[in-house]
């Protein structure tokens, strides 16, 4: 018989000594320690009491997942029955009246929300995963309007949750390809070899360019390789001092074209951006010897690397764009301005 | 003596004050910001806060101020305006100027103190319908005169009243409604039709703005503190319209003379909102002079093209290029390249360096392309 009653004393006294532990580590402030004890033994019968202070310390300590479970929990053990007739009531369109629910189950669903919301904001990269957590965060936002409960804070986490996923889907790099068409203008540098003197000649070319780019693209950076081949000719003329030669030539044909890596910045909504090109600028331009003995004409060289500051204003899909760069290795420019149309 | 005028007049240095690349931000109309219908000249206390606003870098400002605190100090000497009725500001703007950066030769630098104004401004009545306007300044050295002409001068002085919110009348000395009054005073759109810095005429503007066009039409007989043989007397329209909400396009014209030259220009021009600041706009012209006694008739073209791209607040980058045949009878001309930076780092303070390339295009000469950089600091109270 006394056997009986320690067993039976035994029995009750363990749930008391582990709802005590719960209620103390939260009294102490001790969230890792309320967290570990639930996370020992999820399945323990806590009371509502305990429910909501774990859910609070698992809130705390930023486990938001099994905060989740710890309110749908308390939801389903406590306020099923509202839960399931509010739902009913928002599928069918039915005037809601929030006085109807108790206000206890609205703190559930503003936690849930919190939960999902936190759950999205702890993203930092685009995942499979955010659209169903987005999902479930837009239902409590839903749930917690209708109910018109806490709704300025509700919109205000809606926009930073609506600006965070924006932000990830903006990460998102995406194939951009282009073409355009330019009005170009360069210089060509030759020299006018004489007996005794030679003078630098100086080809100022314009003419078309047609090219395209292909590259990577998000909301915020473009990286990309651009090419084109262009035509046009070009004038020049010289008198050599002291030499009793004058040189001049016009419409010389010029052709050639340019490739090279370039990086922009997005920096409007319009998709206009800035950035840099280095081209490398392959020149072919044959300007005739002079008839005089001993003059001749020697071209520097045909291939060149210019750096180049790029602008390009976008309307919707079609563009308008600058370029003007100056060769790495001499004084000459090259500048470029005309239309495209992104794909 | 005759031809010292008008070489004055032809070869003046100009500059205006305006910003209409603002668009940008959703401003189509100057009298959003300025007293001046057309822009230009002193800001009105919305036009302030907005340059200390949006327009300026926040970075500088404690964590603490809010954007409309930063508005309150954007008064003259930092305060909050206490009355209605009179309000001071003072602008100074000074550049150096490197011509042939790197020639050992021909480098040449220059300071140039551009602009140094202080402006009184009275207004009274709802919305400020009636002001008066007092722009006193220093007008630097003119371009190519040999003699030192830089005096302290009245820049403009004029008084307006808006009948109602959509009309108004201006009367006194200010600036030609004209074109894009862009800050780039040595732009060929603005020194071509003659519509720059030193161009202030004395006459009248009725403006109308409506919801979607807005017009100017001046009448005007020269600047008086001119003698009167070459006070450019004449007339000037202007109108722009918006299109799709938030681009505008627009034209001008104008016919101007003096005892010795006519002047007859038109422009069309473009303003196009690229959003978060970053704004593109163009003009084209042409402009015929025609001196009485046939030592000058021409008729001068030319194109303008300003792009914006704000990629942070209060950091433009910023590209002018300009075409300008001077006689279109003959081929030559030239095409300007100007990339620049312009950095706002707190409100009263925009710092702005410039290059510029200038390269000719002519069937019998071919030369290397000049070279020109400046570094400008623009400091408001």
């Amino acid at each position: 018989m006394v056997m009986m009653r320690i067993i039976l004393l035994l029995i009750f006294l363990i749930p008391s000594a582990w709802s005590q532990d719960v209620q103390e580590a939260f009294k102490r402030k001790d969230y890792s320690q309320v967290s570990e004890i639930f996370k020992e033994n999820p399945s323990r019968n806590f009371n509502r009491k305990e429910l909501i202070m774990i859910s609070y310390s698992l809130r705390k300590q930023g486990f938001y997942r099994q905060d989740v479970k710890m309110n749908v929990r308390l939801i389903k053990k406590e306020y099923e029955r509202f839960h399931k007739r509010l739902l009913a009531q928002i599928k069918s369109g039915d005037t809601i009246d929030s006085d109807d629910y108790p206000e206890a189950l609205k703190v559930l669903y503003w936690n849930l929300m919190n939960a999902y919301g936190n759950i999205i904001l702890g993203y930092d990269n685009q995942s499979q995963l955010i659209k169903k957590d987005h999902e479930h965060y837009l239902m409590f936002a839903k749930i917690l309007s209708e109910l018109e409960f806490r709704e300025g804070k509700v919109d205000k986490l809606n926009d930073k949750i609506t600006a965070h996923i924006l932000m990830l889907q903006n990460k998102i790099y995406k194939f951009s390809s282009s073409w355009y068409l330019q009005y170009m203008s360069w210089q060509q540098e030759s020299q006018l070899k004489g007996p005794s003197v030679s003078t630098n000649l100086i080809v100022t070319n314009k003419g078309l360019c047609l090219g395209t780019d292909l590259g990577y693209e998000n909301a915020r950076y473009h990286w990309y390789v651009d090419g084109g081949v262009f035509f046009g000719s070009g004038g020049v003329s010289a008198d050599a001092t002291g030499s009793g030669i004058s040189y001049q030539q016009s419409n010389v044909p010029a052709y050639g074209l340019k490739i090279g890596p370039g990086a922009s910045i997005i920096v409007s909504s319009s998709k206009s951006r800035i950035g840099f090109k280095i081209p490398v600028v392959y020149n072919s331009q044959r300007l005739t010897n002079p008839g005089q003995a001993g003059f001749s004409i020697q071209s520097e060289s045909a291939i060149s690397v210019a750096t180049s500051l790029y602008s390009r204003w976008q309307f919707d899909k079609w563009y308008f764009q600058t370029e003007f760069g100056k060769y790495v290795d001499r004084e000459a420019t090259i500048w470029t301005l005309g239309i495209g149309r992104s794909f | 003596m005759k031809f010292l005028f008008l070489l004055t007049f032809i070869f003046f240095s100009v500059k205006t004050w305006a910003y209409p690349n603002f668009i940008g931000h959703g401003y189509t109309s100057c009298l959003n910001c300025h007293y001046n219908p057309a822009g230009n000249g002193p800001l009105t206390d919305y036009g302030r806060a907005v340059a200390a606003t949006s327009i300026s870098s926040g970075a500088l400002y404690p964590e603490k101020w809010t954007e409309e605190k930063v508005a309150y100090t954007s008064g003259f000497f930092f305060r909050k305006p206490v009355q209605d009725h009179v309000r001071t500001q003072i602008n100074y703007r000074g550049f150096q100027l490197v011509r042939n950066p790197g020639s050992k030769s021909s480098e040449t630098k220059q300071w140039i103190n551009m602009q140094a104004d202080a402006r009184l401004i009275l207004k009274f009545g709802q919305n400020d319908r009636f002001v008066t306007i007092i722009n006193y300044g220093f007008s630097p050295q003119p371009k190519g005169s040999q003699v030192d002409m830089s005096e302290w001068r009245s820049r403009e002085h004029y008084m307006g009243y808006r009948f109602t919110p959509k009309f108004g009348l201006y009367a006194g000395l200010m600036d030609k409604a004209y074109g894009l009054r862009i800050i780039e005073h040595t732009s060929v759109s603005r020194t071509s039709p003659q519509a720059t810095q030193n161009d202030q005429v004395h006459g009248v503007m009725a403006h109308y703005l409506g919801e979607k066009t807005e017009y100017f039409v001046h009448g005007f007989a020269g600047n008086l503190s001119q003698k009167e043989d070459v006070r450019m007397k004449g007339g000037s329209f202007m109108f722009e319209r918006t299109v799709a909400d938030i681009h505008r396009l627009g034209a001008s014209v104008q016919q101007a003379r003096n005892n010795y030259l006519t002047l007859t220009t038109w422009a069309a021009h473009a303003r196009f909102n690229l959003k978060e600041g970053s704004a593109l706009m163009g003009e084209i012209g042409q402009a015929k002079k025609t001196a009485d006694a046939s030592i000058l008739d021409k008729t001068s073209r030319y194109a303008f093209l300003q792009t914006y791209l704000r990629p942070w607040r209060g950091v433009y980058f910023l590209t002018n290029i300009e075409y300008y045949q001077d006689d279109i009878s003959k081929e030559p001309y030239f095409v300007r390249w100007g990339p620049g930076l312009q950095y706002f780092p707190i409100q009263r303070v925009e710092l702005r360096a410039d290059v510029y390339n200038t390269r000719n295009f002519s069937p019998d000469s071919s030369n290397k392309d000049s070279w020109m950089y400046l570094l400008q600091a623009h400091l408001w109270l």
